[in-house]
């Protein structure tokens, strides 16, 4: 079982470094526009540099993928919505204003195309319920894997529980690394609520992580 | 205050524990095919839009080209051979032939230019209009076609104009108008002649400058002719 376990670690280590290798041209000029701000590469994208819009990509798209996913709870809501939430900020590339942070405008974009997918169709409460596979650190001890393994599940499953305000709140206070200002515009809340959900939404996760191991 | 709000807001959401556990739990990335989707969609958007019209706009000039070469070539092969009885409009001919003997010399001008084109008009489209000989204040042009043979015409004319064309003869109409326009031009061109009047011929200075006239517009034999008669009638009169 713990070979198995490895080799699978392995494979998953090997997919990571030929994805690596496949992105390294666009990751050398990531890593050049790094010091660039990401309204900067918006306003270089918005003059036909594209190379700019890759960089600005692949600094949000999986921290934007993830928000998508755990709000959702579904892969495919969370594919379609993301494809959504980019094709619309290529589209009005033209109007952008950088006004505010771009990760306030793209979160908000998210936020709203997250909404009007939820109202168009009813999918994502009768479809299958997002659960994540962890990748087990293959140089853990089975002990501490079988523990860093029972948390990650509560930390999941607590996170699922959530409501969906303050799971929403969380998401945007971790992947997007708002404050409470931006999360309460992106939310259309006011500052207290928007205080108020994330408290809550931290001290259930705290809760459930902390919960003591059962022993048979 | 501000200072300690923001201090309440920091501390809000800060929860190191709950923070590392849920970045170990969050290790998920966008899907391979949804980047390859978004940052192709990405590179087109961005693509000037004089670099769309490029793509397809030689290919279309080039189309363009050959087919309106080949719609040349069979223009110009299709044709109709031109007819023996046009007239050559470079080089238009004066000379009298012996149907136009019978010559109506004191047919007015005005009366020539008001029917020619009454009969050419219904059978062209286009706004052709036969030009008609100067007239100066020496010389006086007539019709010299004779009255059977352009009543004839004109009938003609008038009566293809009466009846209604087909499509194809529509098409031949327009093959064919030039050709016609131009016989009809070299028609009223030809049946003009030129004279000198009695009242010239009384003085031999006026008689000159007439058959000076002759000369200079190409009535070459008149000229010739109204000299001789001007040598016999005036002997003594000395032309330079």
């Amino acid at each position: 079982m713990v070979a198995n376990t490895q080799t699978v670690a392995a494979a998953g280590l090997a997919l990571s470094q030929a994805t690596q290798l496949a992105y390294a041209p666009i990751m050398e000029n990531v890593h050049e526009q790094g010091a660039i701000e990401d309204s900067a590469l918006m306003l270089r994208y918005v003059d036909g540099d594209t190379t700019a819009f890759e960089a600005l990509y692949l600094r949000h798209n999986d921290s934007l993928y993830r928000y998508l996913l755990r709000l959702s709870r579904h892969p495919e809501t969370a594919e379609d919505v993301f494809q959504e939430v980019w094709g619309k900020i290529i589209k009005a590339r033209a109007n952008y204003r950088p006004t505010a942070k771009f990760t306030t405008f793209l979160y908000r974009v998210a936020h709203n195309c997250f909404i009007d997918h939820v109202r168009r169709n009813k999918r994502h409460t009768h479809a299958h319920v997002f659960e994540p596979e962890n990748q087990p650190d293959p140089g853990e001890q089975p002990e501490t894997l079988a523990e860093r393994s029972l948390a990650r599940r509560r930390l999941n499953a607590a996170l699922l529980d959530l409501p969906d305000e303050q799971r929403d709140v969380f998401l945007l206070h971790e992947e997007a690394g708002l404050n409470l200002d931006e999360i309460a515009s992106i939310t259309d809340t006011n500052r207290e609520t928007t205080k108020s959900r994330l408290r809550y939404a931290v001290k259930k996760l705290r809760a459930a992580i902390d919960e003591p191991v059962e022993t048979s | 205050m501000t200072d300690e709000r923001n201090m309440t807001d920091m501390t809000v959401g800060v929860d190191e524990t709950v923070s590392r556990a849920y970045r170990e739990v969050a290790n998920e990335s966008a899907p391979e095919h949804l980047n390859q989707a978004i940052l192709a969609q990405a590179r087109k958007a961005a693509r000037p839009r004089y670099a769309r019209l490029r793509a397809w706009t030689r290919p279309l000039a080039w189309a363009a080209t050959v087919a309106l070469s080949v719609a040349v070539v069979l223009e110009v092969t299709q044709l109709p051979a031109p007819d023996g009885a046009s007239f050559d409009v470079s080089t238009p001919k004066f000379k009298l032939d012996e149907a136009e003997a019978d010559v109506h010399q004191d047919a007015p001008l005005d009366a020539l230019e008001e029917e020619l084109p009454a009969a050419i008009a219904p059978r062209r489209a286009s706004n052709f209009t036969p030009q008609a000989p100067q007239k100066t204040g020496l010389i006086h042009k007539t019709a010299a076609k004779s009255e059977p043979a352009f009543e004839k015409q004109k009938g003609e004319v008038s009566e293809k104009a009466a009846e209604p064309a087909s499509a194809d003869e529509i098409t031949e109409m327009q093959y064919n108008d030039r050709d016609e326009a131009v016989r009809m031009q070299g028609f009223a061109l030809s049946s003009s002649v030129v004279h000198c009047t009695e009242e010239m011929t009384q003085e031999p200075s006026t008689w000159l400058e007439c058959i000076e006239e002759l000369e200079a517009s190409g009535h070459s034999d008149e000229a010739s002719e109204q000299r001789r008669l001007l040598r016999e009638t005036f002997p003594e009169f000395e032309s330079s």
